[in-house]
This record gives structure tokens, C-alpha cells and sequence, in this order.
């Protein structure tokens, strides 16, 4: 190989596209020629330069932050409103952002019991209301349940909210994947009733919320008929959030 | 009731791929049009990112993948606002033409180059061609091999190459013809 030759191949050597036997033949060349690998070495430098240079201009730090906030207030990817199955309706209520999901046990023994049902719109609207104030941040006061901090979060939980209401519920949350950061335990009313209020950062740290009451029914009206598996729930929508309004009372 | 964890891609994830790349994605749109429209551009480069999140294949290139979408924004919406007006067209330049004519950069003087190129290579980039700009930026900054830089702007790897090296030669001789007079090369 030549010097002409040599200059030649000058871009894809310093781009790492020749193949390995004329990349050798210009290795061979370079180390037998000053002149070219001087030439070489000021091209490499150059081409170093125009990248630290260029790579000076860094994105404005509120551009990043903007940046955030318009991903998170984009709404659902169209294809993740399959709310066929499980997985689905998972990613689209984590996609939307910030979402209340209420989910409602059977009659706890420890409760009181009310004899008229609860309306699912009633309490899509007190959990909407409640993500409202806590203006999307897991509230300070809280217990942490994270398997960090406790290997026994149910009696943690147990502990924690029997202070503050007679009833207790738990949330099955390990099932669902969920990272848990400040899961934190509320009282809080719906026409004077507790709710058991867990809020929680998911896996992709999008914020949701789980409320439980109890109670002896939920009226399954108003919303959007949606299914869980073999379960049916109702989807509502409060200004900027989703909320699902379910229970495991065995509905069809 | 208890829902299983989706398989689907989540805001998280998407976040953890894409900002981290605010950076070069920004470093490369404000080489092809005024700060302010680059910073609308990777804006707008990344909602539609997320918006077809759930099409991007995960474990294959998310680099390239996003700034395919950002070349292809620039070119909808962007273009009529590039940073240097284009001046004259350009032809596919053979590859294999010598370039004993040009000048290159003598590492011996690199401590003086180094110091009067300041702004120099910044111009002297923004002065190509976009077409040529693109892709050297695709190769700098984005350190894309070739065939991806085909792929991210659309056009055959042949013209790829013909443009970069171009763009590098046309580089080489805006830098060279910078130096004072009675240099010794």
C-alpha cells in the first residue's frame, strides 16, 4: 500500500469500517510512514476536537424538565388501550400518569357496616379528589412498606392503621410487581366512611393509588364497563386521571 | 383481584432510554437550526418517541431509533429553518478520489490550532451543507457506524460515505485556509 492508497481508506480507517485485512495493510503503511501517520493522527485529532467541541452545547436543564412534564401529561398510547386483558389495562392505567384505583374487599368483620351500597362515581370522584391534593407526590406522612424497611409489611400495615381506624385491609400489592416507595396508609371519608388509602410508586414510578372500603356494596353503575380477567370494574374519568372502581365481590 | 404487572413498556423505562440522551440529541439539533427550534425539536423528537414507544423493539437500537426520529422531524418541520442557508448544490463524490490536494492539520502545531479554532469549528460545521451536516453529525456526535447513519437518514450507505467524507474534506479546507499566511504546513 502506498501513501496515496493509504489516504485514501484516511475516513473509513478512522471510522472503524475497513475490514480487518486492509485496516492491517494501513497499519502496516502507517507504522512504516511518518509522514502519513502524522496525517493520520491530525485527522483523528480533528475529528476528536469537533466532537468535544459540538458536545459542548448541552441541552438546557429546563428543556429536560420540560421534557418530563410533556411526557407525563401525554395521554395513553393508542395501542395500550386493549383493556382485553390483564396486561393491557395494567400499562394503560400506569401510561395515564397519575390513576386512583379504588378496590373494595368484602364486609371486614373489624368495620362497621353500612347497609346502603357506595356509588363507584362517588368514589372515582374521592379518589381523583384525593390525587388532587397530594398534587401527584406520595404524601410525607406515611409508613414505608418497601422490603427495605420492613420483611413484615402487613403487620406493619396492621399496626399502622389500627391507630388510626379500627378497620384494616391489605393490599396484595407484591402480586402485582409494584415497587413499593412510601406506601402510606390514610383515613380519610366517603360520606363519612374510612378508607384505607395506599399510595405507591409503580415499577416505572408512574404514582398510583389503591383505596380500600369497606363496605357491604359498590354500585356498579355509572363509567365504562371494563374487565380484569374474569372480573368486571368500572373506569371512570376525573379531569386528567383514571380511576377503576372494582371489587372482589364476584361480579359477572 | 389482583392485576398482573404489564409486559408492556412503561413511562420509566422509556424515560431511563431517552433522557439521558437530551444531550447529544440537543447538541445535534442546534447544529441544524437556531437554539430555540432545536429546543422544540427535541421536544418534539421526544413525545413522538413516547407516543410510539410500544413499536420500538426492545434490545434493538434505541439510539438510533430515536434519532431517526429526530431526522425525520427536522426534515418535515424543521428544515426551512436551518441554521446556514443552502448556498449551492452539491454532487455524490467518488471515494476513491485522492485527496493529495488538501491540507491536512500538522499535529506538530496542534497547541496553536487548538487555540485559534475556538469558534472556528462551530462555523466552519454549521457552514456545510444540511445534508452533509446531518450525517457528520450522525458520525461525531451520534457515533453511528455507517450503515446506521443510512438507516437513521434514510439514504444508501454509498451516499453516506460520499457526504461524510465530503463534508470532512470541505471541514479540512475551511480550517486550512483559516491559518495566516507563510505557515509552513
Amino acid at each position: 500500500m502506498n501513501c496515496v492508497e493509504s489516504k485514501r481508506y484516511l475516513d473509513l480507517f478512522l471510522d472503524g469500517e475497513l475490514d480487518v485485512e486492509t485496516n492491517l495493510k494501513v497499519l502496516e503503511h502507517l507504522n512504516l510512514c511518518p509522514p502519513c501517520s502524522k496525517v493520520f493522527e491530525g485527522e483523528r485529532w480533528l475529528g476528536g476536537e469537533i466532537r468535544s467541541r459540538l458536545s459542548e452545547e448541552k441541552a438546557p436543564a429546563e428543556l429536560v424538565g420540560r421534557l418530563q412534564q410533556a411526557i407525563a401529561r401525554e395521554g395513553i398510547a393508542a395501542s395500550s388501550r386493549r383493556w382485553g386483558s390483564v396486561a393491557s389495562l395494567a400499562a394503560s392505567f400506569l401510561v395515564a400518569g397519575t390513576v386512583a384505583w379504588a378496590v373494595f374487599f368484602g364486609p371486614d368483620p373489624g368495620s362497621q357496616l353500612h347497609a346502603s351500597p357506595v356509588s363507584a362515581s362517588t368514589i372515582a370522584e374521592a379518589a381523583a379528589r384525593r390525587h388532587d391534593s397530594l398534587r401527584d407526590t406520595v404524601p410525607a406522612e406515611g409508613l414505608c412498606v418497601c422490603p427495605g424497611c420492613t420483611d413484615r409489611p402487613k403487620e406493619e400495615l396492621d399496626a399502622w392503621f389500627s391507630k388510626r381506624n379500627a378497620s384494616t385491609c391489605h393490599h396484595p400489592m407484591d402480586k402485582l410487581g409494584y415497587r413499593w416507595k412510601n406506601g402510606s396508609m390514610w383515613r380519610d371519608g366517603v360520606r363519612g366512611r374510612a378508607i384505607c388509602w395506599t399510595t405507591q410508586a409503580t415499577q416505572d414510578r408512574t404514582l398510583v393509588s389503591h383505596a380500600s372500603l369497606p363496605a357491604t356494596a359498590v354500585s356498579r353503575e355509572g363509567g365504562e364497563k371494563r374487565c380484569i380477567g374474569s372480573s368486571e370494574v368500572r373506569l371512570f374519568r376525573v379531569g386528567p386521571r383514571v380511576v377503576i372502581v372494582g371489587g372482589d365481590e364476584g361480579y359477572t | 383481584m389482583a392485576l398482573e404487572r404489564s409486559s408492556g413498556p412503561g413511562r420509566g423505562t422509556f424515560e431511563e432510554l431517552a433522557l439521558p440522551l437530551a444531550d447529544v440529541l440537543y447538541a445535534t439539533a442546534v447544529r441544524m437550526t437556531d437554539p430555540a427550534s432545536a429546543e422544540d425539536l427535541v421536544q418534539e423528537t421526544m413525545i413522538k418517541a413516547w407516543r410510539n414507544f410500544h413499536t420500538f423493539e426492545s434490545g434493538t437500537n434505541f439510539k438510533a431509533w430515536i434519532f431517526r426520529i429526530l431526522t425525520n422531524t427536522y426534515i418535515s418541520s424543521y428544515r426551512k429553518k436551518s441554521r446556514a442557508p443552502v448556498v449551492y448544490d452539491f454532487s455524490e463524490v467518488d471515494v476513491a478520489q485522492p485527496d493529495d490536494e488538501v491540507r491536512y492539520l500538522d499535529i506538530d502545531d496542534l497547541d496553536s490550532i487548538k487555540e485559534r479554532l475556538g469558534d472556528d469549528l462551530k462555523r466552519a460545521v454549521d457552514r456545510l451543507p444540511p445534508e452533509f451536516r446531518l450525517v457528520l453529525l450522525l458520525s461525531t456526535l451520534g457515533g453511528f457506524p455507517y450503515r446506521e447513519i443510512a438507516d437513521i437518514a434514510g439514504v444508501p450507505i454509498g451516499t453516506v460515505m460520499s457526504r461524510l467524507f465530503r463534508a470532512r474534506k470541505l471541514l479540512r479546507q475551511e480550517l486550512g485556509a483559516a491559518r495566516p499566511e507563510g505557515r509552513t504546513p
